[in-house]
């Protein structure tokens, strides 16, 4: 994983600031500081924690979603196209 | 509680040196190092492509070969598998570490087409390349990385000509989703009921809801949030600078998020006068 890129939050409006970086905190790509900085926010301003829970939820929802099984039949298909690679 | 000194750890791993690349050597080699004398595997037709695919599935200079991966069959770096392994012990080491990726996988074709036949035919033609090329993966290094990375590029040379969807627009830049966002603050944010709402949606509609999203957006979406995949792993897989996967991620899921709102509007699930979701972009 590639090193986060600590905030300059001087001239910003910390719920501006906590807006733009919202999806950095909730897919942890924020350095430890910065992300202390986020809690910190958070706790005590609930419009944007009720942003932050919405995204979650869209963010669990597709997880949840898309968990589909490849076919049987498509992973025999590709066990046996291995076995005619391997031998041919 | 005592701890027992460590076992030297250097014989146990001295049979390993000469069977992987050293790291050292394979780091920082460049794609067009000279043709070092490895063992010749016989390949399957069309498996040349896909030696050029695996070989620079995830090397640092990747972008130069997202469009023209038929160059790089003369690339042959020292990133290699062991060199003394048999072909049915290869193929038996692929089908345990890549095939165990198969449902994956097939979940991300099926993002990638919207249906199910290309997506199947999309895996298979996947997994034939890559264990192809399976000689080149370095071992220890991301597997599920490296097939998806060659499950893009297949996509990209194959399938998405097939898929009639306009080209996005490049001029995505992060300065103009930021200003969207820092203005939407209060006036897009879901209250606590509607994000109940959203929960109550059933699987088919968050699909459908991906499926309506531009191909770049929906796979960027899906990569971080089924996959959760480090956005660093993501500019590797679809060979994109960071600055566009973070800008296609917030463009996404605020359309995603927008199209959620109408479907449970439609449901009944809200009302109308509820939904504040803001215009797709």
């Amino acid at each position: 994983m590639s090193e986060p890129i600590p905030h300059d939050v001087g001239g910003q409006d910390e719920c501006e600031h906590a807006i733009i970086h919202l999806y950095e905190f909730l897919d942890s790509e924020m350095t430890a500081a910065d992300e202390q900085h986020m809690r910190d926010h958070l706790a005590h301003c609930a419009p944007c924690l009720a942003e932050l829970s919405a995204e979650e939820l869209v963010k669990r929802l597709v997880r949840r979603s898309c968990a589909e099984r490849a076919p049987e039949a498509l992973r025999l298909r590709i066990r046996t196209a291995l076995i005619v690679q391997t031998t041919d | 509680m005592s701890y027992a000194p460590c076992p030297p750890t250097s014989t146990s791993r001295v049979e390993d040196v000469p069977l992987f690349a050293l790291p050292t050597q394979v780091t920082r080699l460049a794609p067009t190092a000279p043709t070092a004398a490895w063992p010749t595997v016989r390949l399957a037709p069309g498996a040349a492509v896909a030696q050029g695919l695996g070989s620079s599935a995830m090397s640092d200079e990747h972008s130069a070969s997202d469009e023209h991966p038929v160059d790089e069959i003369g690339d042959d770096s020292t990133e290699r598998a062991p060199q003394d392994e048999s072909a049915a012990q290869r193929a038996a080491r692929f089908e345990r570490d890549a095939l165990a990726h198969l449902d994956q996988l097939y979940s991300a074709a099926l993002r990638m087409t919207r249906n199910p036949a290309d997506a199947e035919d999309l895996v298979q033609e996947t997994f034939a390349k890559a264990f192809a090329a399976f000689h080149q993966y370095r071992p220890g290094t991301n597997l599920k990385a490296w097939l998806y990375r060659i499950l893009t590029n297949t996509f990209i040379n194959n399938y998405r000509k097939k898929q009639r969807e306009p080209q996005q627009s490049q001029a995505e830049d992060v300065e103009d989703w930021q200003i969207a966002r820092a203005a939407s603050h209060t006036s897009q944010g879901l209250r606590s009921a509607e994000v109940e709402a959203l929960d109550h949606l059933p699987d088919s509609d968050v699909k459908r809801a991906l499926a309506s999203l531009p191909e770049d957006r929906r796979m960027v979406v899906y990569y971080a949030d089924v996959e959760g995949f480090p956005y660093k792993e993501i500019a590797e897989i679809m060979g994109t600078p960071i600055g566009t996967v973070m800008s296609r991620l917030h463009r996404g899921r605020k359309q995603l998020r927008a199209l959620l709102a109408d479907y449970a509007v439609g449901r009944g699930l809200i009302t109308a006068g509820d939904a504040a979701p803001g215009g797709a972009s």
